[in-house]
C-alpha cells in the first residue's frame, strides 16, 4: 500500500527547546495511525508541521505521495484536521461555523448528521453561539467540522480530549468506521488504552523522538506488563512477601508498588496466607512504560 | 481568486458591530461640528479673536483660510483625535483580532488547516480593510451631508471629497504599518502598544516639527503632514502629490507584512 503520510528526517527546534528531532516514520493509506507520548513529547509540533503551519529545520514530509514545500496548501482539500487545545471563535454560532468549514473545504461528501449522531451533539445546540458550549461540546464541534467532508486523510490531535466516556466510546467506534472505510486516520493521543482500541499502528513518541513504531498487536503484548499497588497491614507479612516473590519495587512503609510482567496466579500464590489491606493491578502509566522500556534513549 | 469569500463573511460578522460603532460615531461627530458651525457667529469680531490666539496653534490648525469661517471650522473636524481615534481603532481592531488574537488563541489554525494559502488569507485581510475605511469614509460624507441639510449650511457636498479620500489615503498608511507590526507580532499587547504609541507619537511629532524650525525637515516622513483639510477645503482640488505619498508609504507597508507573514510560524 502506498504511503499517505511520509516524515523524513524531520527536526524542529524553538530555540534552545527540541521540538522533533531526526522523526522518521509513514503512515500507509487506509492504516490508523495512533501517534502515543506524554504531554510535550512532540506531537502537536509534527502534526502542525504536517499541516504546514509551522517550518522544518531540516527533513522533508510527504503527503499523499507528493512533498510538502512551504506555502503549499492545496493538499489541505482532502484533510480533516482538529487541533489539539481547540478555541472557536465566539461570536458564531456552531451550525453557522460549521457552514463556514464546509464551504472553506470546498464542499465535498457531507457526513455532518453522521458525525452528529456518533458524538450525540443536539442539532438544536447549532443555534447556540459558540461561547456558550462547554469544553465537551466545543470538542464535538471540532471534530465535526474535522470529518463532515469525509477527509482522505484525518489527523486529530487529542480527538477524544473533553468527551465523556460514553460519547467517546461511540465516537472511537464511528472512527474505527471510518477507517474500515478507507480513511486514513492519524490521530494522537496519550492514553494508551484509547490507542490500543482504535489504532492498527502505534508510534510512540519521547522527547521529540520517536522510540518506537510497531504493530498494535506487539504493543499489546508489551501491555502484559502491570503496574501492581499492595498495601500489607504488618511489616512481617511484606517481607515475606519479598522473600517469596523478589521485585525492583519502590517501598513506602507497608506500601509496595511495582511493575510486573509476571501472571496474576504467581501473584496470588506469593500472597497466600498473608494479610493485606488493598491491592490493585493496572495498566501503567505511559511515563512508566517508557521508563521501564526506553531508558536507553536518555 | 485571492479573495475567499467565506473568509470574508467570517472577518464581516466579526467586525460588523465594530463597524456600525465607527460609522454612527463618526455621524453623529459630524452632526455636532455642523451644528456647532450654524450656531456660531463667524463675524469680523470673533476672526479678531482668532488673531489673539497664540501662532503655533493658529499654524496648526492651519493658516491657510480664516479660522472662524464655517468651512474653516469643518476643515478641523477632520483633525480633530476623536477622527484620528476611529479611523485608527478600525485597522488596529480589524488587524490585531484577525491576525494576532487568532493566532494566539489558535482558531487562525482553523481558517488555515483548510485549502486557503496564507497569501488568500492576509489579502482578504486586507481587502476588508480596504472596504471597511471606504464604508467608514462613505459614512462621515454622509455625517457631512447629513449636517449640511439639517442645520442648512450652504455649501456643495463633492468639496469633501477630496478631504475625505486624503483622510483615508492617511489611513492606508496608518493602516499599512499596523497590519506590518500585526503580520510580525506574537502578542496582541505588546502589538497594540507599539501601534498606539507610534501613531500618537506621530501626530504629536507633526505639531512639534510644524512650530520648530529646526526638525521642520522631519516632517516629510510624517504621515499627518501629508494630510491638510483646511488647505484643500481653501484651495479646491485633489491633493494628488500626498495621496500618493500616502498610498506608496502604506503600499510598502502592506507588502512587507505580505511577506512576513507567508514567513513566519504561526
Amino acid at each position: 500500500m502506498p504511503a499517505i503520510v511520509e516524515i523524513s528526517g524531520l527536526s524542529k527546534s524553538f530555540g534552545r527547546t527540541i521540538g522533533v528531532k531526526e522523526l522518521n516514520f509513514s503512515v500507509e493509506e487506509g492504516e490508523i495511525f495512533g501517534f502515543l507520548g506524554p504531554n510535550g513529547a512532540g506531537k502537536t509540533t509534527t502534526i502542525r508541521l504536517m499541516m504546514n503551519f509551522i517550518r522544518p529545520d531540516s527533513g522533508q514530509i510527504y503527503i499523499f505521495g507528493k512533498a510538502v514545500k512551504w506555502g503549499d496548501y492545496k493538499y489541505k482539500r482532502e484533510i480533516g484536521y482538529l487541533p489539539g487545545e481547540l478555541r472557536l471563535p465566539p461570536g458564531v454560532k456552531g451550525g453557522a461555523l460549521l457552514d463556514y468549514w464546509n464551504e472553506m473545504s470546498k464542499g465535498g461528501k457531507s457526513e455532518r448528521d453522521r458525525w452528529l449522531k456518533a458524538l450525540d451533539f443536539k442539532p438544536d445546540d447549532l443555534h447556540r453561539y459558540t461561547r456558550e458550549y462547554s469544553r465537551g461540546m466545543r470538542q464535538k464541534l471540532g471534530v465535526i467540522g474535522a470529518l463532515q467532508n469525509h477527509p482522505r486523510l484525518a489527523v486529530l490531535d487529542e480527538p477524544s480530549e473533553g468527551l465523556d466516556p460514553l460519547v467517546k466510546h461511540s465516537f472511537l467506534e464511528e472512527l474505527k468506521k471510518l477507517g474500515d472505510e478507507g480513511c486514513t486516520i492519524f490521530f494522537s493521543s496519550h492514553v494508551l488504552s484509547e490507542v490500543e482500541h482504535l489504532a492498527d499502528t502505534a508510534g510512540i513518541i519521547r522527547k521529540g523522538t520517536l522510540v518506537s513504531k510497531e504493530g498494535i498487536e506487539d504493543l499489546k503484548s508489551r501491555q502484559l506488563r502491570k503496574k501492581v499497588n499492595l498495601h500489607f497491614i504488618h511489616e512481617a507479612d511484606l517481607m515475606e512477601f519479598l522473600r517469596r516473590y523478589p521485585c525492583q519495587a519502590e517501598r513506602n512503609h507497608l506500601h509496595l508498588s511495582y511493575i510486573s510482567d509476571k501472571t496474576p496466579n504467581d501473584l496470588i500464590n506469593a500472597l497466600h496466607g498473608l494479610d493485606i489491606a488493598d491491592f490493585t493491578i493496572s495498566q501503567p502509566d505511559l511515563e512508566e512504560i517508557f521508563l521501564e522500556y526506553y531508558q536507553d534513549v536518555d | 481568486m485571492l479573495i475567499s469569500i467565506p473568509y470574508f463573511k467570517m472577518i464581516l460578522r466579526d467586525q460588523r458591530p465594530f463597524l456600525i460603532t465607527y460609522a454612527v460615531s463618526l455621524i453623529l461627530f459630524e452632526l455636532m461640528v455642523h451644528w456647532l458651525v450654524a450656531s456660531s457667529e463667524f463675524s469680523a469680531q470673533s476672526m479678531k479673536l482668532v488673531h489673539m490666539l497664540p501662532p503655533a496653534f493658529k499654524k496648526f490648525m492651519g493658516e491657510n483660510m480664516g479660522l472662524l469661517s464655517p468651512l474653516g471650522f469643518v476643515a478641523l473636524g477632520y483633525t480633530h483625535p476623536m477622527v484620528y481615534t476611529i479611523f485608527a481603532a478600525f485597522p488596529a481592531g480589524l488587524f490585531g483580532r484577525e491576525i494576532i488574537t487568532a493566532r494566539e488563541k489558535g482558531t487562525i489554525e482553523l481558517t488555515l488547516c483548510r485549502p486557503l494559502s496564507r497569501t488568500e488569507f492576509i489579502m482578504t485581510t486586507l481587502f476588508f480593510f480596504i472596504c471597511g475605511l471606504i464604508f467608514i469614509g462613505i459614512m462621515q460624507i454622509f455625517g457631512v451631508w447629513l449636517g449640511l441639510l439639517v442645520f442648512r449650511i450652504e455649501h456643495p457636498l463633492y468639496i469633501f471629497f477630496p478631504v475625505v479620500i486624503n483622510l483615508c489615503c492617511l489611513f492606508i498608511t496608518i493602516g499599512g504599518y499596523t497590519m506590518l507590526i500585526s503580520a510580525s507580532a506574537k502578542e496582541l499587547s505588546k502589538a497594540l502598544t507599539l501601534i498606539i504609541g507610534l501613531t500618537v507619537g506621530l501626530y504629536f511629532l507633526e505639531f512639534i516639527c510644524s512650530n520648530i524650525e529646526a526638525v521642520d525637515f522631519l516632517r516629510i516622513v510624517n504621515p499627518f503632514y501629508y494630510f491638510k483639510p483646511q488647505k484643500i477645503l481653501g484651495n479646491g482640488g485633489y491633493p494628488w502629490r500626498d495621496m500618493a505619498v500616502l498610498t506608496g508609504a502604506g503600499l510598502i507597508f502592506i507588502a512587507d507584512s505580505f511577506r512576513r507573514f507567508r514567513r513566519r510560524d504561526i
